[in-house]
């Protein structure tokens, strides 16, 4: 067995090096497509008669040696009828299979990777093949499923190179012990925890576990949606899970094939959406051209020469006082990202294997080396099979290393410091941060501002991020119907961050604006997990109607993580970004936890005539979280499908039917450490600051604040769906509609308590969240001509309700001191409150002695961040070699909190503070409030026009804070892309058995309703939990790419 | 292959069998379950010097109207303005009963069990300090039931009047316990304070009750005969009452520094000329001026009281109250003491000693900003020069007044308790808007309560009421509520 699996390896090894020798026999190319036109990759191709067989790749390529002269080939794939194809004189064939008279025989991967038809089960999975995943040049594998999953929302927390992606499968389902799917590659759950600091003064994202994936390893997702599918998964399916398979070297049956696939592409980015800014004034505060002000509150343009910035040796800066519509636009530079991926595969009768190479070289939009990721990844699978055993093997080498520009406001975030130049000042000419009147010191403004160049090019990040994950596999046929498994899993991410600001203490007349000794800080942080399985499977035939499966396993887990943490913040030497570089004591914190479970499930399959399934199981969970003596659950699940058209006399239009109807118990198990209460090292809580153990040389434990509760059991979720598959029109039309809800209940909060009882919270299980949901599936094809013009449309709808229940306090989600982001009793997850303006008792606006409206000192509700409905409608078109592709992504409904509107109304920059020109104005329907002087008071109406010494005061007004909380609805082009495919009889002189070429385009254009006009509702710089919903804090702009792929087969 | 295949499963059923060792693995690596007194001792003193160190100190600051508003900035306005909201001190609340008095609980508990009488007693100490504090802030605040854990969690709420006998009843319990057997663990480094000095804890347990019979000069029962053993045993403290041991780095600071200075770079706090004009404009000018302000341009400026809509003087221009890095959180001063004796001897022996100790108690002041030039002001005929006249109140209003001036930037938030309990200072009679005279308060300019109220207590943070059931609703006239002992 070893020697067979080094042997395979090192062709493997030889050929990546090397061109293959060709045979003496005629080869013969070709494509496999379905009629959808999509690639059939893994269809087997066999002459008849020999034993000469090859397997489809990517893009449903083969190469197949043939020894007769006009052979015939049957093309097999599971789920499609078989087609056999007599071969003449050509060298290259195109092939499509239909789907098998049993349509939607579909194979999927089901929880414990087990592999079912999709036709046997009470719930729907969404598949994704290759293709589909990669064809918009997407480097993340997961942002290539945007939009094309109905139920799941997917959401880049921002373009920044490598950033990461958050998933909600059906909503949000529970408030504190993690919101993101659990995500399993070839049977094993790799770690997708997310490198990021939602730091408001400097955040980062250096992307999570998915998107170290290279997209073009994988074969296909499959993402498990409902309670009833992931009840396998008992205490980690809560938020349902994304199973992945990753390519490997061939089917079983395949007695030769060998093939070299590579996948490249270019692509560039910009600014999809910078905010809309007026340009009818300039400079200045309060009506008045002031020199030292951030902000475009001064008079209006009038094109006439005047000096603006600061005075240096005498001299000032003069230029023309006129709008630079494109100021801030011209900041930016064209990213670019370039990536290669290539991948060997071989097999025998025996043995195949997969290896892989990929590198991605990302550069982002801001100007210099400041916004890069590079991600090499290596894959190695192999599998051998002697006899009875089969034994396999997968390792997967992950290496990301990038700097990020960070966000956020002070002297961090660049973005906000670039919103805060004034609409007549040109940033590009600032490029030279050491020139006089651009550097520190001399910067035009003395309000916590500085030149933003100085700020990308002297403060920075850099990441180092090394996952390895892989798992062995060994399977044992006892009989022929009795099966064991025993599975190794095993996933390793190392991650370091440094972060450093420059000393920055402007001398001088002018003095700078910014005073910040340095900074530096090193973090390294790592995780582990290691999982054991043993399954054991066995099936019988009953009788002739009946079959059963059943499955038996344990589940052996281990979870671990660690971080050390160290900083400080005053610098001696300039420049030398070091720990040790500190006269200051650092700030150090370490952190450590693990956490395991013994786990076992069972799982019974019964199929009545293959058109009635009835599929139940019982998981039970052990962890160590929880008190030992209440620490094992059950999570039982069942569900039954009914094909229709099997069983009873459907129209004829009708060629497929399926009702189905799924319940499972999932949960959310409790966090490490929560049940007893702990001394940790003392930190003394005060206003902005923290007093810091030890102190004066003397250290010091003190008692969690959390009472700990000895009583916490897991958060369970309990769903059933029900759902319809139909084809109808000769399977032209498909409709898959599902009908979802979810309680979760026993939910774990961190419940506050009062001071008094000694602790400020306890954990605990309480309130309630309800999600329901419907998702429609759809697709038709309008046109459908072998050789002619194929149009497939599809699309998909889904919306989602949730809500909570049973809190008596709102429950704190993030926020800001201005507005608050709670769960709320009685309204969906996400409700935002602040400031509104005071009205008096007839419903009047009261304003201030300069007309302002004033903000009520009881602030409302403006609404929550729950997305009304998903929509992604598609369409695939054909035309001989051509392929145009497109998707639109829209979503519906929603609040965002938007820092880049709060900062663009502060300055004046944003179009909507040209409000009426800026002229005088009196608030519509406003009033004085009159202090009686007796604590009562009287309303008089008001007269008082907002002047344009006031503007500033009015457009900024704490009352008006509703404004930096918009609609985050948005329409978005996702995905485009032509793809030519040479036509294989170009070729056939060529070493290639496959090649295209595409055009393609990601999030070419973004439509958003009219109150935002600031940012792509999508940023955020909260992370991946549902604080991202809250919004952005000054987030890096999002951006539009474009670009071509090469893609070609050996 | 078959006895691989057994050899797989007999090692997979053995783990299991192995499966409750392997799931304990719920020990905190990051947290202990259990740490010694010695350990938990030094964050509980921390936890009080920076509750009562920080943003109250801050508060006394703007109460005994040592600082007003800087008109240039705005985050103390609504102190300034008497409207302090409900939730502005939640942090504090929390800190002080989860940071101190939860801890403390703890060490007493532990030393109780131990036979650790010194820990008892310190602990007893630092706990009754700390809700004698609380008490007089909040006069409401849950002692008997409170730090129950999840057993209760919402504790009852006490009156100050009920607090004040059973704190000092807990203290010669503490006493008496640990004088019957004295327990020598070392206290040394842990306690931050007096680096285990129990002579030092016992003088201060004397002192802390003397200053608490004082508090109840002007109830129905005020505690003469209590007072006058106190001072016939005259055990009282010989050193100050302070946590000392803060470095330069951020975090290990003075947390008036740490928030004000460092942090918001001392953009708010700006000369109250309440204490401006007592300092410098009745010559000769006091020493401590230029060491408890620091001085804009080249001479002292301030701001009346509360008017911060007035920009005539920039902020720049305006005196800054002076603190270092280093500056020690004061507990009970020697200088305190001094003016408490004083007191005590004017109103409960005739006056006997009572000019001594308020000369010792200006020197103390003085000496506590390394100034020795105090006699001078406190000479015959200089302008601090004791004048005993006999009248209790007369008397009193010039220990008073001298107590007011010594605990500037040291006891901020005594100095507000005291200055309601003796109403000394007097509030000016005149109009808001109008400076008040030399050593007279100034109604706040931007008060917001009726008439001439000026604030007496906090209310009871939200951070407590929304999750106490037993938490009072807040009294009718909120902060111009009096407490129970404020009775002038």
């Amino acid at each position: 067995m070893n020697s067979q699996l080094f042997r395979s390896l090192g062709i493997c090894c030889m050929l990546i090096f090397s061109v293959i020798a060709n045979a003496q026999s005629r080869s013969i190319t070709g494509t496999v497509v379905d009629q959808k036109s999509q690639p059939v990759i893994g269809a087997v191709i066999k002459e008849k008669g020999t034993g000469n067989a090859a397997i489809a790749g990517i893009d449903g390529t083969f190469s197949i040696t043939i020894a007769s002269a006009s052979p015939t080939l049957v093309v097999s794939f599971v789920g499609m009828e078989n087609k056999e194809v007599v071969v003449g004189a050509s060298n290259s064939i195109y092939i499509t299979l239909s789907a098998s008279d049993e349509s939607l025989n579909e194979v999927v991967v089901t929880a414990q990777n087990i592999k079912r038809n999709s036709r046997s089960l009470g719930y729907s999975v969404a598949s994704v093949n290759s293709v589909d995943i990669v064809e918009g040049g997407t480097r993340s594998a997961v942002n290539g499923l945007q939009g094309k999953i109905a139920g799941v929302q997917i959401s880049a927390a921002s373009s920044d190179p490598g950033a990461s992606t958050r998933i909600f499968i059906r909503g949000i389902h529970s408030l504190s012990q993690g919101t993101q799917p659990l995500i399993v590659v070839d049977g094993v759950p790799i770690s997708n925890a997310s490198t990021n600091s939602s730091s408001l003064n400097g955040g980062f994202d250096f992307g999570n576990g998915l998107n170290t994936i290279n997209p073009n390893d994988i074969a296909s997702m499959d993402v498990l949606k409902s309670a009833a599918a992931t009840a396998l998964y008992g205490s980690r399916g809560a938020n349902g899970v994304i199973m992945i398979t990753t390519k490997s070297g061939s089917g079983a049956s395949a007695k030769k094939g060998l093939g070299i696939e590579y996948n490249g592409s270019a692509t560039f980015s910009n600014v999809l959406r910078l905010p809309e800014f007026q340009n009818e004034f300039g400079q200045g505060w309060d009506g008045n051209h002031w020199l030292d002000e951030n902000g475009s509150w001064g008079p209006k343009f009038d094109g006439r020469d005047r000096v603006y910035g600061r005075v240096v040796d005498n001299a000032q800066l003069l230029a023309p006082y006129s709008p630079l519509e494109n100021n801030v636009k011209e900041f930016f530079e064209r990213g670019k990202s370039i990536n290669n991926s290539i991948g060997v595969s071989g097999a025998n009768e025996t043995s195949s294997f997969y290896a892989s190479y990929s590198n991605v070289k990302q550069d982002g939009i801001y100007p210099g080396q400041v916004d890069i990721n590079d991600r090499n990844t290596i894959t190695l699978k192999a599998q051998t099979k002697i006899d009875k055993l089969t034994v396999s093997g997968g390792v997967n080498i992950a290496m990301t290393d990038g700097t990020f520009v960070p966000t956020g406001q002070g002297q961090s975030g660049t973005y906000n410091n670039t919103m805060q130049l004034p609409r007549n000042m040109s940033v590009v000419d600032m490029q030279d941060y050491n020139a006089p009147f651009y550097n520190v010191e001399d910067y035009f403004t003395g309000y916590g501002v500085t030149n933003p160049y100085f700020i990308l090019n002297e403060n920075g990040n850099s990441y180092k991020g090394r996952k390895i994950y892989g798992n062995l596999q060994t399977s044992y046929d006892i009989k022929d119907n009795l099966k064991v498994l025993y599975r190794f899993g095993y996933d390793m991410n190392d991650n370091n961050i440094h972060n450093h600001r420059a000393i920055l203490l402007p001398q001088g007349p002018n003095g700078g604006s910014i005073d910040d000794p340095g900074f530096v800080s090193e973090q390294s942080s790592g995780s582990q997990e290691f999982n054991n399985d043993v399954m054991l499977t066995w099936n019988k035939k009953i009788n002739s109607l009946i079959k059963l499966d059943l499955t038996g396993g344990m589940n052996i887990n281990g979870r671990s993580n660690n971080s050390l943490f160290a900083s400080v913040s005053t610098l001696d030497i300039p420049g030398f970004y070091n720990i040790q570089n500190s006269p200051s004591q650092p700030v150090i914190s370490e952190s450590n936890a693990s956490r395991r479970q013994v786990n076992f499930y069972g799982l019974a399959n019964l199929d009545y005539k293959n058109t009635a399934f009835l599929n139940v199981s019982l998981r039970r969970d052990q962890s160590s979280t929880l008190p030992s003596e209440s620490n094992a659950y059950y999570y039982p699940s069942a569900n039954v499908s009914y094909v229709l058209s099997e069983g009873l006399n459907l129209p004829k239009a009708i060629s497929f039917a399926k009702v189905r109807f799924g319940y499972g118990v999932t949960a959310n198990d409790a966090p490490s450490y929560a049940f007893d209460r702990y001394y940790s090292q003392s930190v003394i809580d005060m206003p902005f600051r923290s007093m810091n153990f030890p102190v004066g040389g003397v250290n010091s434990f003190s008692i969690n604040s959390n009472l700990a509760n000895p009583d916490l059991k897991v958060e369970y979720n309990r769903e059933w769906e029900f759902g319809l598959d139909l084809k109808a029109l000769d399977n032209r039309a498909s409709l898959d509609l599902t009908l979802y809800s979810r309680v979760t209940d026993d939910m774990i909060l961190f419940k506050a308590v009062a001071p008094s009882a000694g602790g400020t919270n306890q954990i605990s299980n309480f309130a309630d969240i309800l999600n329901k949901g419907v998702e429609i599936v759809a697709s038709y094809k309008v046109l459908r001509k072998e050789d002619g013009l194929n149009w497939d449309i599809f699309g998909n709808f889904s919306k989602n309700l949730n809500e909570v229940r049973g809190l008596s306090e709102d429950f704190n989600l993030g926020g800001l001191s201005t507005t608050s982001f709670t769960a709320r009793n009685g309204q969906p997850i996400g409700v935002f409150e602040g400031s509104v303006p005071e009205t008096s008792p007839s419903g009047q606006v009261v304003v201030d002695a300069d007309g302002v409206p004033v903000a009520s000192t009881q602030k409302e509700e403006y609404g929550n961040s729950q997305i009304g409905y998903m929509l992604g409608i598609g369409s695939k078109l054909k035309y001989k070699a051509f392929r145009l592709n497109f998707l639109f992504d829209a979503r519906q409904g929603g609040l965002m909190f938007s820092r880049t509107a709060d900062i663009n109304h502060f300055t004046g920059n944003s179009i909507k503070t040209a409000y009426n020109d800026r002229k005088p104005f009196v608030v519509p329907n406003s009033v004085r409030k009159i202090d009686q002087g007796d604590g009562t008071f009287t309303y008089e109406e008001n007269t008082i026009a907002v002047d344009p010494a006031h503007m500033d005061d009015y457009h900024r007004a704490e009352a008006f804070d509703r404004n930096n909380v918009i609609s985050k609805s948005f329409v978005k082009l996702r995905e485009l892309a032509l793809t030519y495919t040479i036509p294989a009889s170009s070729i056939e002189k060529m070493p290639f058995s496959g090649m295209s070429f595409s055009i393609i385009g990601r999030n070419l254009l973004l439509w958003t309703p009219v109150e935002n006009q600031y940012v792509d509702p999508e940023a955020t710089t909260f992370g991946n939990g549902i604080n991202a919903e809250f919004g952005e804090f000054s987030a890096n702009p999002t951006t539009r790419s474009y670009g071509f792929a090469l893609r070609f087969t050996l | 292959m078959k006895n691989i295949f057994k050899i797989v499963f007999v090692a997979l059923l053995a783990s299991t069998y192995g499966c409750k060792k392997f799931l304990d693995v719920n020990e905190n690596q990051d947290s202990v379950r259990a740490v010694g007194m010695n350990l938990q001792l030094p964050g509980a003193q921390a936890s009080m010097a920076v509750t009562f160190g920080g943003s109250f100190h801050n508060l006394g600051s703007f109460w005994a109207q040592y600082s007003t508003q800087s008109p240039d900035a705005g985050q103390y306005e609504d102190m300034d303005s008497y409207r302090v909201t409900t939730d502005e001190f939640d942090r504090e609340w929390s800190e002080v009963y989860t940071g101190a008095l939860e801890n403390l609980r703890n060490i007493k508990e532990e030393a109780n069990a131990t036979g650790a009488t010194n820990y008892a007693l310190v602990a007893t100490l630092c706990e009754s300090y700390t809700f004698q504090m609380l008490a007089d802030l909040y006069n409401e605040i849950p002692y008997s039931e409170a730090l129950a854990g999840a057993a209760n969690t919402t504790p009852k709420f006490d009156n100050g009047a009920d607090i004040y006998p059973a704190i000092i009843s807990k203290i010669d319990e503490a006493i008496a316990a640990y004088e019957a057997n004295p327990s020598t663990n070392d206290l040394s480094t842990a306690d931050i304070i007096f680096a285990g000095d129990m002579d030092q804890w016992i003088r201060f347990a004397n002192t802390l009750k003397l200053k608490m019979y004082m508090r109840q000069s002007y109830t129905s029962s005020p505690k003469g005969a209590e007072i006058n053993a106190l001072l016939t045993e005259d055990n009282f403290l010989t050193a100050d009452a302070s946590m000392s041991s803060f470095g330069s780095g951020e975090g290990q600071r003075n947390p008036y520094y740490e928030i004000q200075v460092d942090r918001l770079g001392d953009v708010n706090n700006r000369a109250s000329n309440t204490m401006i004009k007592f300092l410098r404009d009745s010559l000769p000018v006091d020493d401590r001026l230029d060491v408890l302000y620091m001085a804009g341009g080249s001479a002292h400026q301030a701001k009346e009281q509360g008017d911060f809509a007035n920009r005539d003087i920039s902020s720049d221009d305006l005196s800054i109250p002076y603190y270092e890095a280093t500056t020690p959180v004061y507990f009970i001063t020697m200088t305190e003491l001094h003016f408490l004796k004083a007191e005590a001897m004017v109103r409960y022996a005739a006056g006997a000693g009572a000019q001594a100790e308020y000369e010792a108690g200006i020197d103390a002041s003085f000496a506590m900003h390394g100034l020795s030039t105090s006699s001078s002001f406190y000479g015959a005929g200089n302008k601090y020069a004791y004048n005993a006249t006999g009248d209790v109140e007369t008397d009193i209003a010039q220990i008073m007044m001298q107590k007011w001036v010594a605990m500037c930037n040291s006891q901020n938030l005594e100095a507000f308790f005291e200055v309601n309990r003796t109403q000394q200072p007097p509030l000016s009679t005149n109009a808001q808007g109008t400076p008040g005279n030399i050593g007279e308060r100034t109604l706040s300019y931007a008060s917001v309560l009726s008439g001439t109220a000026t604030p007496r207590r906090l209310s009871v943070p939200d951070v407590e009421v929304v999750r106490n059931s037993n938490a009072p609703s807040q009294p009718a006239n909120g902060l111009a509520t009096k407490v129970w002992w404020d009775q002038k």
